[in-house]
């Protein structure tokens, strides 16, 4: 199919508007008499609030509204961004309330203010005073998880807030009929997103008593069904709106503050209020990514086929449930596919501790249990004796494999293309022998890591996307789409996706960024690397849809039959020679204008994925280890991807460098450090957060290896969050090559590293 | 917070200004004050703008001398041709600074006011012997770099009254070179774990002067005096350098730290950054590079 639109590098839909300052972000929704609110803290990890006194506070002016949780809502509610589950033994737990009469991590929210101004605020927020029945802190998994802890969430036994896991095939079996065994331990860190632009959300009553949200989320449609939960109200009555983001990888699908800016404007007759979180709040009181411990043990064959996997997994979700089990569930789902084996047993348990709430995080559980799989597969690798790459490419999997739980298909792979590829970029066996006999404290190596991850979150979820267009007067088009443009460029893929299929170029395609729960068709929202893959289904539809009609018209125009007709440059054309007929403006001012046959040409239209695709992909990593200090320079880096047709290589390749760039901080610098005691976090703010700069980042290479997916109508398959998946566990087997030190856990800072160069003898 | 935003024109209208406006202090690139007055750590009626003062800002050789202004900026340091050719150390040590922002505001009197142990620049000036010339309603006085600390985050220049104008490096002649190292968990915008700087001179192929500064070890930049006269009297090789590092090591207190790494491995780390800065300032001085078995 020879395009005109998909596969071009078309300029972002939203890029002037973005450079020139003119896109409207939530924080740029400025109303008269708008009044801010802010939140009181907990500064115990773990704590009852006995009395909470805020008469002082209360009679400071300027103060609009003081609220505990004894003046709000009591419902408990879940926060996780996923579509309502009609099952309730399916649906999220709910765990939540606006305001906490208990704090279970240092940040929780106990109170509120609303005020006049900022100033005001947080001068009446030093005025309440609370009184706290301090409890124990339990800031470990097995601290929470020892016999006689104090319960963090009073109905959850033993802190664990799940267990469940999966078994395929005989793991016993499996390990009697192995030639060798081998086994690890590896450990991730609590990391967080660090988006652009903070949280932020503001409130308002309109006139028909309704409840307007302006919420920078990823997730406006989810977000209403939340707030109507939360506040116990009728989903109707609440109307979310979602301007331009400023990013968000996972942190904005969830409701961190939604339903207490709604709980904000009722407090104070409706009136506009504005609730804004400074970098040091969102660091601590949104969402982070769960930290893992995992306990590996493989099941290998004289000849490097793997036979069988067990894995243990900890994950520790913090003080709230959020999206919780889930991650751990995930994360041990989508990895799987890539190494088909006769038997896998997967035991996570996902345990509550007196640390911030970890949610959705780029990857979703998967970086956690890559990083944990591809670390396993060189240490085996290693003790065989086997070429790393070799090893895997014995166990790879292959197009038409059917995952044995849940039924998806694998029908495009390009893995071991794209391990070829990134072979090829770093010169893999030229260097391999360069290193081989190296001196001197600084050593250099290489390393690399797969993966396997999904296009959204089917079977397990609802894999739903909503597409709507209007043709207009010239035969431009508008666009609305439920999905929601976060800065990833799904807008402009979607807009590419409609200029294809109507024959027409991208910029007579307008696509209408803001989501609006009144007004935009339902799509579930941008996570699990879903949108472009379904959300463009949808829009494919929607497209074929108003083409048709089009050509119907036209039809009826010149008495042409529409299957003898296209659309190319914006003209209608014959098929067979692509002579022009009429311009399709013609037809489209027809369409509005013509007094007996107009009808304006629309369509709507929802689409009910039921399937899933598998995407794949590769980091390729030089390094040059410091023996002396610990640390780690990485050389170069590439990641390859197969995630099908790349609908705009511009955008799929920042999306890489975005990934990969952040996978660096996830393997070397990053890590959200409390204090052991206390619980209290000693780095909060991006200066003590180590999250790299451009001076720590080399050169990233990118590249794709272009299969078809057959399931999308454009070929292409899920791309957001994979380029971070295999970074760490690359960089990490790179250093085990470099040295023969077989690190395992993250980050590998300096230090750490520099430790496990003294317990190995290196040094 | 500040009522007022004064410029003063020379160091004499500074005072002036200080003097006519109590409780008013200082200001040169902000990077440090501006977040004290924020988070309240500081209180200030006015504040005297010293940014606007030409002759702060100078970066000179004079009768043997390096001057430099008290209002001389990380960037003009880092990039001064004089600088980088004569004292490296401290080209070095104002290139690490933060990042080019603070950088381009940030100057030398600020970062050595300020009194944290490990401040990059004021490590250099310690291990260079940088004297302070300190303008005062008494007049003017003269203390080395070294002498203006009274613990953490206390210095003994009080910005309220007096204002630093310039820093003077005597030139050791013949056969000296300096080099600055530090350890750090990112690239830019990053606190040192530990910074070195060291300064030596080799006459007829043997150290005639040595001086060592390490951070953070000590409540101050550390001039670590054991360490350096180890050296003096002996051939530069190897084997004094890697002595040196472990007598600095020994005295070295590197505190623990969650953010900043453990004591046990800056302690550690002190001998390879002490070995290293040597090695390169030894190197340097010699123009000869000092065959070091393990790097
Ligand atoms: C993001 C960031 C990163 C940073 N990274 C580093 C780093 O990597 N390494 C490092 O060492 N520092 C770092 N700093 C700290 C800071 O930039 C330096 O200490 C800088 O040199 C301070 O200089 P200034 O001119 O901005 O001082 P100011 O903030 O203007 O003043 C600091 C103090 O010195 C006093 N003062 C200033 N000039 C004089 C004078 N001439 N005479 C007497 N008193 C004076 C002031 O009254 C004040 O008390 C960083 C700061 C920030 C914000």
């Amino acid at each position: 199919m020879a395009s005109t639109a998909v596969g071009q590098s078309v300029t972002r839909v939203d890029a002037v508007a973005k450079v020139t300052g003119q896109a409207k972000y939530t924080g740029d929704f400025i109303f008269r008499d708008m009044l801010v609110g802010k939140v009181l803290r907990s500064p115990y990890a773990h704590a009852i609030v006995k009395n909470i006194d805020a008469s002082q506070a209360r009679a400071l002016p300027g103060v609009e509204g003081i609220l505990t949780y004894k003046d709000v809502p009591r419902n408990k509610f879940p926060t996780a961004g996923h579509p309502y589950s009609l099952d309730p033994a399916h649906g999220d737990k709910a765990d939540c309330t606006i305001l906490t009469e208990k704090a279970r991590f240092v940040g929780d929210a106990v109170a509120a203010v609303i005020a006049r101004d900022e100033l005001t605020a947080a001068e009446a927020l030093k005025l309440i005073k609370v009184e706290y029945e301090v409890l124990e802190p339990l800031l470990t998994p097995e601290a929470a998880m020892r016999e006689g802890a104090p319960l963090i969430h009073e109905d959850c036994p033993g802190n664990i807030l799940s267990a469940s896991g999966y078994d395929i095939g005989d793991i016993e079996g499996a390990f009697k009929e192995a030639d060798y065994i081998f086994e690890d331990e590896l450990e991730t860190s609590i990391v967080q997103h660090c988006q652009l632009e903070n949280h932020i959300s503001c409130a308002y009553v309109d006139s028909d008593g309704r409840i307007v949200i302006i919420t920078s989320t990823q997730i406006p449609h989810i977000i209403r069904r939340i707030v109507g939960q939360a506040l116990g109200i009728p989903w109707g009555r609440i109307r979310v709106i979602k301007p331009c983001v400023g990013g968000g990888f996972g942190s904005k699908q969830d409701a961190c503050l939604e339903p207490l800016v709604a709980a904000m404007t009722l407090a104070v007759g409706g009136r506009p209020v504005k609730l804004e979180l400074s970098r040091e709040e969102c660091m601590i009181a949104t969402r982070t990514r769960h930290a893992f411990k995992f306990k590996i043990k493989t099941g290998v064959s004289r000849d490097g086929r793997l036979i069988g996997m067990h894995i243990k997994a900890i994950a520790n979700t913090g003080a709230y449930a959020s999206h919780g089990h889930s991650i751990a569930m995930a994360g041990g789902s989508k990895f799987r596919i890539l190494y088909p084996m006769q038997a896998l047993k997967y035991e996570p348990c996902t345990v509550y501790t007196n640390l911030p709430v970890a949610g959705a995080m780029r990857g979703y559980g998967s970086p956690q249990i890559t990083f944990a799989v591809e670390s396993h597969l060189d240490n085996i690798a290693s003790k065989l004796h086997i070429d790393p790459i070799e090893f895997r490419l014995k166990n790879l999997v292959k197009e038409g494999y059917v995952d044995p739980l849940n039924g998806n298909a694998v029908r495009s792979c390009g893995i071991r293309e794209c391990i070829a590829r990134g072979k090829e970029l770093i010169k893999w066996d030229e260097k391999k022998a360069r290193y081989k006999n190296q001196a001197g404290s600084r050593r250099r190596g290489l390393g690399m890591a797969c993966f396997s991850y999904g296009s959204g979150t089917y079977p397990v979820g609802l894999e739903i996307g909503g597409a709507r267009i209007v043709l207009n007067q010239d035969g431009s088009v508008q666009l609305q789409v439920g999905a929601t443009e976060i800065g990833q460029g799904s807008d402009t893929v979607f807009a590419q996706m409609v200029a294809e299929v109507l024959g027409i170029p991208v910029d007579m395609v307008h696509v209408i960024s803001t989501q609006d729960t009144d007004i935009s068709p339902f799509d579930t929202g941008a996570y699990a690397s879903r949108q472009t893959y379904i959300t463009g289904m949808a829009v494919a539809r929607a497209a074929a849809e108003v083409k048709e009609k089009i050509l119907d018209f036209a039809w009826g125009m010149t008495d042409i039959p529409a299957h003898a007709l296209d659309i190319k440059g914006a003209n209608i054309v014959y098929k067979h020679s692509g002579e022009v007929v009429m311009p399709l403006a013609e037809v489209a001012l027809h369409t509005y204008y013509d007094t007996v046959f107009a009808k304006p040409i629309t369509s709507d239209t929802s689409n009910n994925a039921r399937v899933n695709a598998f995407v794949f992909g590769v980091t390729f990593a030089e390094v040059e280890v410091d023996l002396k200090t610990g640390r780690i320079d990485v050389l170069e880096i590439y990641n390859v991807h197969d995630s099908g047709r790349i609908i705009n290589h511009q955008l799929a390749a920042a999306q890489v460098h975005g990934g990969v760039g952040m996978g660096i901080g996830y393997a070397l610098s990053e890590q959200l450090l409390f204090d052991e005691k206390t619980g209290r976090p000693l780095n909060n703010n991006l200066l003590d957060y180590k999250l790299p700069t451009i001076m720590d980042i080399p050169a990233i290479g990118v590249d794709f290896v272009e299969t078809f997916e057959p399931t999308s109508p454009f070929g292409c398959k899920a791309l957001g969050e994979p380029p971070i998946i295999p970074v760490a566990p690359a960089i990490r087997n790179a250093v085990f090559d470099a040295t023969g030190v077989a690190l395992d856990r993250l980050p590998m800072n300096p230090q750490r590293v520099f430790e496990k160069f003294k317990e190995a003898g290196l040094i | 917070m500040p009522e007022k935003y004064l410029f003063a024109t020379s160091p004499a209208d500074c005072l002036a200004l200080l003097a006519a406006n109590p409780g008013a202090r200082l200001i040169a690139g902000g990077t440090d004050l501006v977040i004290d007055l924020k988070e309240k750590r500081r209180q200030v009626t006015a504040l005297v703008d010293i940014t606007r003062i030409p002759e702060l800002k100078i970066i000179t050789e004079a009768n043997g001398k390096i001057i430099l202004g008290g209002a001389a900026t990380h960037t003009r340091v880092a990039t001064s041709s004089l600088i980088r050719e004569k004292l490296p150390a401290l080209a070095a040590a104002a290139a690490a600074v933060g990042s080019p922002q603070v950088r381009n505001v940030g100057t030398l009197a600020g970062n050595v006011v300020n009194a944290q142990p490990a401040a990059d620049t004021a490590v250099a000036l310690v291990a260079l012997g940088a004297v302070a010339t300190i303008l005062g309603a008494e007049g003017e006085r003269q203390v080395p770099v070294a002498d203006l600390y009274a613990g953490v985050g206390r210095s003994l220049v009080d910005a309220g009254r007096e204002i630093i104008t310039r820093f003077t490096v005597d030139l050791w002649g013949e056969g000296e070179s300096s080099a600055f190292a530090r350890l750090s968990p990112r690239r830019a915008l990053s606190l040192p774990m530990l910074n070195v700087a060291a300064r030596v001179q080799v006459r007829e192929g043997i150290c005639t002067r040595a001086r060592i500064c390490i951070a953070p070890v000590a409540p101050r930049p550390f001039l670590c005096e054991e360490a350096a006269a180890s050296l003096v009297g002996r051939e530069p090789t190897a084997e004094t350098i890697a002595r040196a590092a472990s007598v600095a090591k020994e005295a070295a207190r590197p505190r623990d730290s969650l953010l900043r790494g453990s004591g046990a491995y800056r302690k550690d780390m002190t001998v390879v950054l002490v070995a290293r800065v040597l090695n390169e300032a030894f190197s340097r001085a010699t123009s000869r590079k000092i065959e070091n078995d393990v790097e």
